[in-house]
């Protein structure tokens, strides 16, 4: 297998993951894509400039934050239009609902992505990357370009906004 | 036995606590039900997030107009405030401020008619110097002169007809 083989699969490994982190970060189907296609650019980019990075996945995953964070500041006309328009419901790993999924109600459902789409901009890139991507504290830290300290800050107030959403379904520590 | 704050609860749960933190909550049944509680509620909003969001409820026509009616008006104020403070005075015709020696004149008038006795407007400056130094004396003699209801149709007879 060729280098530029290896770096296709990696991509094509990679590319469904940053799509869904893409998804929850910018709300929008179609923008996502068209991010994850600028991050594969990037990283075809600075393989051919500087060679592969050490770890392809803190890496793209840091470009993917980055990239969804200067279409968030750029796009408010575009905001402002989708504003009123269904977005497209695409589910991000399976395509029917687990018997898990069934047991939420979908008043739950609706309240819990209302409250994760109020959360503060870098709460929500925390806590997606930790509670969906799995990454850890200093993971997220060199992603983000944060301390562990803010990580761990950030995160407790998304998890808390979270959790309030349940109400008295959850049984709060 | 003191039990850990929500906050280390949460970064236990996340893999961020203290080594302390980490093994009170596996020695603590307490501290360790709640862990196991905030994983629970985790795992809901993480499966809901990995699910597909369910669709907006489209917003009222006239809400999506707020903004831009908000962003209009804030324009066409800015747009009056500037016609008023440029244009405007540049176009109205503003009358030549009074040169020193009539301002000087004025006040001069004003300060007379204000502190006359007589009531009348003469500058003190124009008015005779014997007049001036003497006012009592100038008025004893036109009371003098008054005769009978002159008070009443005269000025300086002491009445209030001019």
């Amino acid at each position: 297998m060729s280098r530029q083989d290896e770096l296709g699969a990696l991509l094509e490994l990679h590319s469904r993951r940053l799509g869904r982190l893409c998804r929850l970060l910018l709300a929008d189907g179609q923008e996502a894509e068209e991010v994850v296609q600028d991050v594969l650019v990037k990283a075809l980019e600075a393989q051919q400039r500087q060679g592969p990075p050490d770890d392809w996945g803190p890496w793209l995953t840091r470009i993917a934050v980055n990239t969804c964070r200067d279409r968030r500041r750029a796009g408010w006309w575009r905001r402002f239009r989708h504003w009123s328009e269904p977005i497209e419901t695409v589910p991000l790993r399976q395509a029917g609902p687990t018997p898990e999924d069934l047991a939420i109600s979908v008043e739950t459902r609706q309240q819990v992505w209302q409250a994760f789409r109020s959360l503060p901009d870098r709460q929500r890139e925390v806590f997606v990357l930790r509670h969906v991507e799995g990454l850890t504290g200093p993971e997220i830290a060199d992603a983000l370009g944060l301390t562990t300290g803010s990580v761990k800050r950030h995160l407790f107030r998304a998890v808390h906004r979270m959790r309030d959403t349940l109400g008295d379904k959850a049984e709060r520590p | 036995m003191t039990h850990l704050s929500e906050r280390a609860l949460v970064q236990v749960q996340a893999g961020l606590g203290e080594p302390a933190e980490r093994r009170h909550v596996d020695s603590c049944l307490t501290c360790g039900r709640r862990v196991q509680g905030l994983t629970r509620d985790l795992a809901v909003i993480t499966r809901t997030l990995e699910g597909p969001e369910p669709r907006r409820r489209p917003a009222p026509a006239f809400r999506r107009w707020i903004p831009v009616a908000a962003t209009a008006t804030a324009m066409a104020l800015a747009t009056l405030l500037w016609v008023e403070v440029t244009v405007w005075r540049a176009v109205t015709y503003v009358p030549p401020t009074m040169r020193p020696e009539e301002a000087r004149a004025m006040l001069t008038q004003v300060s007379a008619a204000l502190f006359s006795l007589r009531g009348d407007a003469t500058p003190a400056a124009e008015a005779s110097p014997e007049a001036v130094e003497s006012p009592v004396s100038d008025d004893e003699e036109q009371q003098s002169e008054c005769t009978g209801l002159d008070w009443l149709i005269r000025s300086g007879c002491g009445g209030g007809a001019s």
